[in-house]
């Protein structure tokens, strides 16, 4: 009679297990390391509510970000590091799906500015598609500014990106210093990067001094670093 | 008809025999339902003995290891308290036992037949959430694997904003790392109960960092056992303002102490006993300096030492040096649990590896002074000159014992490593005394041995009796082989070997050694002459012949041989050795390979484990010859085969784990050996842990069968007092099937800003004697069948209160032989028990209180009522001051007594 128990025990134990084991593999793909503002999180389904947004908040595949006006966020992807940094006023839906060892990247950009630096993609490209255009990039960094009127531009700051108009199917690629911009109307065209017009990287804002770094090498091997900071 | 009264079923139910029969005792012992990994395991024992309790000792060890960790118990609320701390408590569940050394020179166990050898066992549950760090056997056989986790932030040597730094590291890279046995470390505290951890990344936000340089360390363990490369970066914390941070290689420190004082008051006796503990760590990351020093009042000259002392000096990851106390672990037929007061060194050049271990295991002891402990007079005769000579025998003492031991292993790319290891242990015949003036003896009248007047009869020191004999006679006591314990001499030499494949998911590991081991030193080394006789009886030059008609044939000649007494610093040999022939020689003509492995004083252990596909796969085959023998891991079970097959299945990020286990060991590895028993042990676990704040489950099954090989009844003749012959039978044959469940759930609760947790433990063990229509009707079986139930209610407020509620019931029944007539052969324990907390000024100071029941019903009846009330106090800084009172009440049918009275007194101090 006892062993009949246990059994029964064990048996609702593995049912329950399985049970659970759909919300058990829903797995991270990125991390929230940096809150500035008013940045909230929507989880998956649609129908959920947004909630506060903290560092050391995980992303999960179809999780939804936004910003308020002046807020900032940095979010950066568990398998190679690459950041996203989203300024105010930006909505991004989450993508990243496991494939092998690392993670499929496609961020969708409804609106608002983001600065990706994408560590050298081993599957697959690094995508963020809006509205109007996808970006794609084996691994360089970059600016989209996306307004769902007018377009997107995008800033090419280091290596190349493939910038793609969804209305015409046309294709460029952006080298370094080069600005791409793309219409709703099918518009796709390059020019040189204006400097002013590369929006603040928040990050190099913040109020961390500034430093100066002396390492020391003793005559044993042992490195010391002196490090003068200043603002 | 046998009758046994409750008294003596009581006595068979709960008690130990004297394991030197001299005095009876009783010892009371309700084992836990169960346990839960990295949580400490209260064991509470009490004691009812005539003797004295001079040492009361926990053994204490994860199942599967061969040592124990030994621990001294404490006498507090009535009781005799052992803890064993959470980083030893793993789901492998649980072994250990007692043993109390009484004064009159008797020791009591529990379990009570060789307690040792057959520990209690104790089911353990994984714990519920993120738990403590458990000590779990990590296979470490060499460096640890790459770990590949990723630092996201910050990143190497950043400057980041001093307050809520983001700390995290990504494991999306590191195969099946284990999140419940993850440790985050900032500047080397460890933060990871703050911290977030799963598989796939772990984060701490720090609230405050001090401006400057910050080491940050991550350590993992996967879920196949290994330890990985711990990730370990730096960055800055700026502050605001111009500054300057010199960073790097700041020197810091840390230490705590503790001062425990408790008095217990047992029936009119006084029992103080205080502790003084402190731990001194300093130094750069590159040099760090520990010293623990342990000071208590238990320290006698009569007892193995209380107090340690041990400083360890750490440089870099390379050299570690150790002295004074500490417990070194170089091999499983070494050394492994036993502490040695010396000096360790440990150079780990990643692929050379030097170990070196040397110093006194044991320190003399001279021996009690109390009457014949020391001492015994053991005849009275008369010497050449026809005066009274009284023959002495030393006893009762405990010679050094020192200890030297190494090993130096290469480790080949990470996937071969071979390893040669050995050790000495030798006693000091020099450190025991002769004479102690102070050991009091009993000296018996002359007037039963000789005719002569001796000396009064009395009890004399041992002063006293030479004084007392001056002008009336002597005493003769030998220089050696006293009737005491004799000196030994022992030598381990052997080598281990591994090799992996596939990034170490699939490992092979082996170890091979043998033993010498002298029981009796006294007289040295033999000669070659006394090799040539002891080995085949004729000083002929040859050893090991056979001899027919005085013609000899075989053998080999003893003059290529070594003397033994050349060698004697090395190892001690004479006839006391073990073994004297290392090999069956006629086994190993018949089968040398099989003489090979089976030599009485060897051991080894062969491990194959694979790790695929969520598995954890292990094979094992091991044996310890019943000749072997490490005086410095005294508790490895000698003559012992054993085969181990085993797989444990995780899935869901380790959410849910099942295990399978198959296990047979028995004693049959001497030809020689009459019945060996077989013992096959299957164990099927299942554990689900879902996450933090969820309920948890866990659940195991065992089937252990045990069985001789013993078919017939053994026959005993005997003379009776009438001259008759009678025959007796006795039955040893043994078949039984022992099933073990264990059920644990825990459920954690918040309502309301209240958190509540629930654990439910149930344990069952029956009993079932497979021969059982066979057997007579006087026939007892030695195991009982057990039940434990216990439920914990642990409850935290939005107050500052805290409450415990627990309750349990034990249950057992003694098989009793058909023949016998009781009403019940059961015994129910029941504890019933409750505990508050209550902090005041914001957490400076803590009152609490309790109250427990004890209540038998059954064969034996009998209540203990506990009250205990305490406080805590922080008057600045980490200074905490603690205070508690207990009182324990017995009731029988005799009568109640307020039977004990403890108060207990401490201070710790964190800096």
């Amino acid at each position: 009679m006892r062993t009949l128990l246990s059994q029964r025990f064990l048996n609702i134990l593995l049912i329950v297990g399985f049970v659970f084991s759909g919300t058990l593999f829903s797995q991270s793909v990125a991390v929230v390391t940096k809150v500035k503002g008013n940045v909230e999180v929507r989880r998956g389904d649609s129908g959920a509510s947004f909630n506060a947004a903290k560092a050391g908040e995980l992303l999960n595949d179809e999780d939804f970000v936004r910003t308020g006006a002046s807020a900032f966020a940095v979010l950066i992807y568990l398998d190679d590091k690459s950041m996203v940094k989203l300024k105010g006023n930006t909505n991004l839906s989450i993508r990243g799906k496991r494939v092998g060892k690392g993670l499929e990247k496609n961020l969708e950009l409804t609106g608002g500015t983001v600065k990706a630096v994408v560590s050298k993609q081993r599957r697959g490209e690094f995508k963020i598609t809006s509205p109007t255009s996808v970006a794609s990039v084996k691994g360089t960094s970059f600016w989209m500014i996306t307004n769902s009127q007018t377009g997107d531009a995008v800033y090419n700051e280091e290596g190349i990106v493939q910038l793609t108009n969804l209305a015409t199917g046309d294709i460029v690629d952006l080298l370094e210093n080069q600005t791409g911009l793309s219409t709703p109307d099918g518009g796709l065209t390059v020019s040189t990067t204006i400097a002013s017009d590369i929006p603040v990287d928040e990050d190099d804002t913040d109020d961390v001094p500034q430093e100066l770094r002396i390492i020391m090498t003793g005559p044993d091997g042992q490195e010391k670093v002196l490090i003068i900071k200043y603002n | 008809m046998i009758r046994l009264s409750n008294c003596h079923l009581f006595l068979v139910l709960f008690s130990s025999f004297s394991l030197q029969a001299q005095s009876p005792g009783r010892v009371l012992h309700v084992p836990p339902a169960g346990a839960v990994a990295g949580q400490p395991v209260e064991l509470e024992v009490i004691l009812d003995s005539p003797g004295q309790v001079m040492e009361a000792r926990l053994y204490h060890r994860v199942e599967g290891q061969s040592g124990y960790q030994e621990q001294d118990m404490v006498y507090i609320r009535s009781a005799w308290l052992g803890i064993v701390p959470g980083h030893l408590v793993s789901e492998e569940g649980l072994e250990y036992a007692f043993v109390f050394y009484l004064s009159n020179g008797s020791s009591l166990g529990f379990p009570e037949e060789d307690p040792l050898s057959s520990p209690m066992f104790v089911n353990v549950a994984p714990a519920p959430a993120k738990p403590l760090p458990t000590r779990s056997p990590v296979q470490q056989s060499g460096p640890r694997l790459v770990s590949q986790a990723l630092v996201l932030s910050p990143g190497e040597g950043e400057v980041v904003p001093q307050n809520d730094v983001l700390l995290a590291v990504s494991f999306f890279n590191v195969d099946g790392v284990d999140p419940s046995r993850v440790r985050f470390y900032i500047d080397d505290q460890d933060v990871t109960d703050n911290a977030e951890v799963s598989a796939d990344i772990a984060t701490y936000v720090a609230p405050e960092l001090g401006v400057g340089l910050h080491t940050a360390r991550v350590e993992m363990v996967n879920m196949y056992d290994y330890e990985l490369e711990p990730t370990i970066w730096t960055f800055a914390v700026g502050g605001k303002g111009s500054q300057i941070a010199v960073a790097a290689a700041e020197f810091a420190y840390s230490g705590k102490m503790r001062s425990d004082f408790s008095l217990n008051q047992v029936s009119g006796t006084t029992l103080s006993v205080g502790e003084t503990a402190t731990t001194l760590e300093g130094g750069w990351e590159w040099f760090k300096v520990k010293a623990d020093i342990k000071r208590s009042t238990q320290e006698s000259s009569f007892t193995q030492p209380k107090n340690r002392l041990s400083l360890t000096v750490r440089s870099s990851d390379f050299i570690t040096i150790r002295m004074g106390d500490f417990t070194p672990v170089l091999s499983p037929y070494l050394v492994e649990g036993k502490r040695v007061r010396g000096m360790g060194t440990d150079i780990n050049l990643k692929w050379l590896r030097l170990q070196t271990v040397s110093g006194e295991l044991e320190q003399p002891i001279q021996g009690y002074l109390t009457e014949d402990r020391s001492y015994k007079i053991t005849d009275i005769t008369t010497d050449s000159t026809g005066l009274p000579l009284y023959i002495l025998d030393r006893r009762g003492y405990t010679f050094a014992r020192q200890y030297m031991a190494g090993r130096l292993g290469i480790n080949l790319f990470n996937r071969v490593h071979f390893g040669v290891f050995g050790q000495k242990a030798k006693d000091e015949k020099g450190s025991v005394l002769p004479q102690l003036n102070s050991a009091n003896f009993g000296v018996g009248d002359w007037q039963n041995s000789i005719s002569v007047a001796g000396i009064d009869s009395g009890v004399y020191t041992f002063s006293n009796f030479v004084t007392a004999l001056e002008g009336k006679g002597s005493y003769e006591l030998a220089k050696k082989n006293w009737g005491g314990e004799k000196p030994m001499d022992n030598i381990v030499g052997g080598f281990d070997f591994g090799f992996s494949f596939d990034d170490r998911r699939l490992v092979f590991e082996s170890a091979w050694a043998m033993s010498m081991l002298n029981r009796n030193i006294w007289d040295g080394a033999m000669s070659i002459a006394d090799l040539d006789t002891a080995l085949d009886d004729n000083l002929d030059g040859y050893i090991m012949s056979s001899y027919e008609d005085s013609i000899r044939t075989g053998g080999i000649s003893t003059e290529g041989l070594p003397d033994p007494i050349s060698y004697e610093d090395i190892f001690v040999a004479n006839i006391y050795m073990t073994p004297l022939v290392p090999i069956d020689y006629q086994a190993l003509e018949e089968s040398p390979m099989a003489a090979l492995m089976n030599m009485p004083s060897s051991a080894y252990n062969m491990k194959i484990r694979g790790f695929y596909y969520g598995n954890t796969m292990e094979m094992k085959y091991s044996q310890v010859g019943p000749e072997f023998s490490s005086l410095a891991n005294p508790y490895l079970p000698s003559n012992l085969r054993e085969f181990i097959f085993s797989d444990r299945f995780r899935v869901f990020d380790n959410k849910l784990s099942l295990g399978f286990e198959y296990k047979s060991r028995n004693n049959k590895i001497l030809r020689t050996v009459v019945d060996p028993y077989k013992q096959k042990t299957s164990t099927t676990t299942m554990a689900f842990s879902p996450g933090a704040g969820m309920a948890s489950f866990s659940g195991s099954f065992q089937t252990v069968y045990r069985t001789n090989e013993k078919t017939t009844l053994d026959t005993l003749i005997f003379t009776s007092y009438t001259g008759k012959d009678s025959i007796s039978f006795k039955d040893n044959r043994e078949d039984t099937k022992t099933s073990n469940r264990f059920i644990s759930v825990n459920v954690p609760m918040n309502r309301n800003g209240r958190s509540f947790n629930f654990l439910l433990t149930y344990n069952a063990i029956g009993v079932e004697d497979q021969l059982d229509a066979e057997r007579t009707s006087d026939y007892a079986q030695k195991a009982a069948n057990s039940e434990a139930i216990s439920f914990v209610t642990s409850t935290k407020f939005t107050s500052p209160l805290q409450t415990t509620l627990t309750f349990s019931r034990y249950k057992v029944q003694i098989p009793l032989p058909s023949s016998v007539n009781v009403s019940e052969n059961e015994s129910r324990l029941t504890t019933v028990g409750g505990n508050a907390s209550y902090g005041l000024w914001g957490g400076k100071a803590k009152l609490s209180g309790g109250i427990s029941l004890l209540n038998a019903t059954g064969i034996s009846q009998f209540t203990f009522i506990g009250l205990n009330g305490g406080g805590e106090l922080k008057p600045f800084g980490s200074l905490v001051f603690r205070t508690s009172v207990s009182t324990k009440i017995k009731s029988t049918d005799q009568g109640t007594e307020v039977g004990t009275l403890a108060v207990k007194l401490s201070a710790n101090y964190l800096f």
